[in-house]
């Protein structure tokens, strides 16, 4: 079991009277860069204490023009945890690849992570969210193909001698020569998110990479994806290995169960009623008919639709309460899950420094070395490219 | 008009990019029916549906051939059309295999997507059409007069801004789907149900999501277009400014401009009597022109 500490890098101060989206037109005076100041630093201060606390990595992801998450290039963060972190793995989840254009740029900036941080990166390739496509104007129609070519020309620029000529669809280079070259060889492992698309998960299998669930759902839908993530590898030709999936579920630790809900049940409301909105956007032609079909037969449990804290319960949205509760319920879904990476948003929404570095240090000490002891023999294991 | 609904048709069409579905008058080559071709807008409505009621009365003094855009409801080849060149050049292809060539050269009638996919063929080929007429159609960029967002939008609010009758059949159709959410039906969607307008957002989405329903070329290209032009907008448009169908009018030479005021964007299902009355008037004109 690897576990990894995941941070959205909330905005926690959209206006109280200010009902729409969090996405795409949520308006930008909303962003006090005085607020921006103190939690850029703070949250970083939150990655590095999970690296102190002995978490297997970290994690930071890509989104833009929205008040979810405040990290349009994951890249510049990572950066910074190459040098403040000294051990744990950085998982970028992930460059959005048709956003970058060339997508060279994806293959030279991970390489320089790589080398700084002393091999320690986690490549997350992403095709990027829906709202995504409307702040880019980037055709949705072509997310798909445009996210692999741009995998196919960044693993040819990180295993192929260059120079060498690109001739693609959507990408066309004349010298593709990429310095610096990761550490890793072949190359970093690769994370690939998804939301359930069909066409992710057998991308994800046939490149043996890992696939991490993208949260918010009932647990009954994490369920299903990862059955179909495994029926996928076997289609392949092979049995998937638990380090090939992975889990992202909201923790909160407290000394009881009562004061962890008590603590931590207004934040999670302000993430999933205040920061959910508009995320789930779906322009046309992002996903294809077989996959959106898919997606929404779970889309009525998205957590954004929850009124009450029973259901969070009932549903596994958020992991809440003593350590005791919280070991019980991890090791219940991750059995269920046959998950390897366990990937906790131990800061969410609101949830002020004080409670986030108290649920970090209740779960490094309290809950995870009983996970580890439960599910042994996967520690710091890569899947696909060997660790230098 | 229940009549003339019967003289239509619809069934498979082999193209170069793959079998479409083309709806046409059952009966062809009839003495003194010029052929006219309908191109639908990004709510890929042709045949048996709402705009049945137009093409019928079209059918009434045209051959009326009304081909479904690939990746539209039922027809296949979208993945060979990235953008609106392709469409172009597929809608040609259409036309020749419609045996819509010299002697036959259709009148062309587009709504909105497909009026600036006319526009697009009408430049580039001139001689491919006898006439033009363009209904509501993006295409050019008016500043202080953007087009506004098709995609991603509620149903209902689609429908105010592109209907001039809410209790219009379509219109009250789409009030009533705003009100089947995500959330409150879940699982229950029939997935059927909303499968068409997913593929037909998608496509148009192929040809328009940027930039956003328009050809920045465009406006130094009209000026090519020699087919006689008819341009019409609904004064009510809420999506496609009437602004737009002004600048077509300017820049087309001797295009004919109508704004009709008590009229939305989705003037051939809103009205199809006068609408139809106003192409068969244009075509004749056209005809007595040429002749």
């Amino acid at each position: 079991m690897r576990l990894f500490s995941f941070h959205l890098m909330p905005y926690p101060g959209l206006p109280p009277d200010y009902d729409g989206p969090a996405w795409i037109t949520c308006p930008n005076e909303f962003f006090h860069p005085a607020v921006g100041m103190e939690i850029y630093n703070r949250y970083l201060d939150e990655l590095i204490l999970a690296d102190e606390l002995g978490f297997d990595g970290v994690c930071v992801n890509e989104h833009h023009q929205n008040a979810y998450g405040l990290m349009p290039s994951p890249n510049l963060m990572a950066s910074i945890l190459a040098r403040e972190t000294t051990s744990c793995r950085i998982a970028v989840v992930g460059n959005a690849l048709p956003l970058y254009d060339p997508p060279t740029r994806v293959a030279e900036e991970y390489a320089m992570i790589d080398c700084i941080s002393g091999g320690r990166l986690i490549a997350g390739m992403v095709v990027g969210g829906g709202p995504e496509y409307y702040s880019f104007s980037i055709n949705p129609a072509e997310a798909r193909s445009r996210f692999a070519e741009a995998h196919d020309l960044i693993i040819k620029a990180w295993t192929e001698p260059g120079p060498f000529e690109f001739i693609g669809k959507h990408y066309r280079i004349r010298y593709v020569n990429t310095w610096p070259r990761p550490l890793q060889r072949p190359h970093p492992e690769v994370w690939i998110p998804g939301a359930g698309s069909l066409e992710t998960l057998e991308f994800v299998a046939k490149h043996r990479y890992a696939y991490m669930g993208i949260p918010y759902f009932h647990i009954s839908v994490f369920e299903r994806m990862f059955r179909l993530m495994r029926q996928a590898c076997e289609h392949e030709g092979y049995e998937a290995d638990p380090l090939q999936l992975g889990w992202l579920v909201p923790i909160f630790v407290a000394e009881t169960d009562a004061e962890a809900r008590e603590r931590y049940e207004e934040h999670f409301w302000y993430f999933v009623k205040r920061l959910l909105p508009g995320i789930s956007v779906s322009p046309p032609g992002y996903t294809s008919v077989r996959s959106l079909e898919n997606i929404i037969k779970g889309g009525h449990t998205f957590a954004e639709f929850l009124d009450n804290w029973e259901q969070v319960v009932e549903g596994h949205y958020a992991i809440v309460g003593s350590p005791e509760t919280v070991l019980e319920k991890l090791t219940e879904n991750v059995e269920r899950l046959g998950v390897g990476n366990l990937l906790g948003l131990f800061q969410l929404g609101t949830l002020p420094p004080e409670d986030t570095r108290r649920n970090l240090e209740l779960f490094a000490a309290e809950v995870a070395p009983k996970l580890r002891k439960r599910f042994p023999g996967t520690e710091r294991r890569a899947i696909s490219g060997a660790v230098a | 008009m229940r009549a003339a609904l019967d003289t239509l048709e619809t069934g498979f069409f082999e193209t170069a990019v793959g079998p479409v579905m083309l709806t046409r008058s059952q009966q062809l080559e009839r003495a003194g029916a010029d052929p006219v071709v309908y191109l639908h807008s990004s709510g890929g409505e042709t045949g048996a549906d709402s705009v049945a009621p137009f093409l019928g009365l079209l059918a009434e003094s045209f051959d009326v051939y009304a081909p479904m855009f690939p990746g539209f409801a039922g027809s296949s080849g979208l993945e060979q059309i990235d953008d609106m060149e392709d469409a172009v050049y597929h809608c040609l292809d259409v036309f020749e295999r419609l045996g819509l060539t010299g002697g036959r050269v259709p009148h062309v009638v587009g709504l909105s997507l497909g009026g600036w996919m006319a526009a697009e063929i009408a430049w580039r080929h001139p001689e491919s059409l006898r006439s033009l007429t363009i209904v509501s159609a993006p295409g050019i960029y008016v500043p202080g007069h953007p087009m506004g967002e098709l995609f991603g939008r509620r149903f209902d609010e689609l429908a105010e801004e592109t209907f001039a009758d809410q209790s219009h059949p379509v219109a009250a159709m789409m009030h009533q789907m705003a009100t089947v959410t995500l959330a409150g039906a879940g699982a229950e969607i029939p997935f059927e149900l909303i499968r068409p307008f997913f593929e037909s957002m998608a496509a148009a989405a192929k040809l328009a999501w940027n930039p956003y329903f328009h050809n920045p070329k465009l406006p130094r290209r009209l000026g090519r277009v020699t087919a006689p032009t008819f341009v019409i907008a609904g004064r009510l448009d809420g999506l496609v400014p009437f602004q737009t169908s002004e600048a077509y009018a300017r820049l087309i030479a001797g295009a004919e401009l109508e704004i009709w005021d008590d009229c939305s964007h989705m003037i051939p299902l809103e009205q199809p009597a006068r609408l139809a009355a106003k192409v068969a008037e244009h075509a004749s004109r056209t005809a007595a022109a040429a002749g």
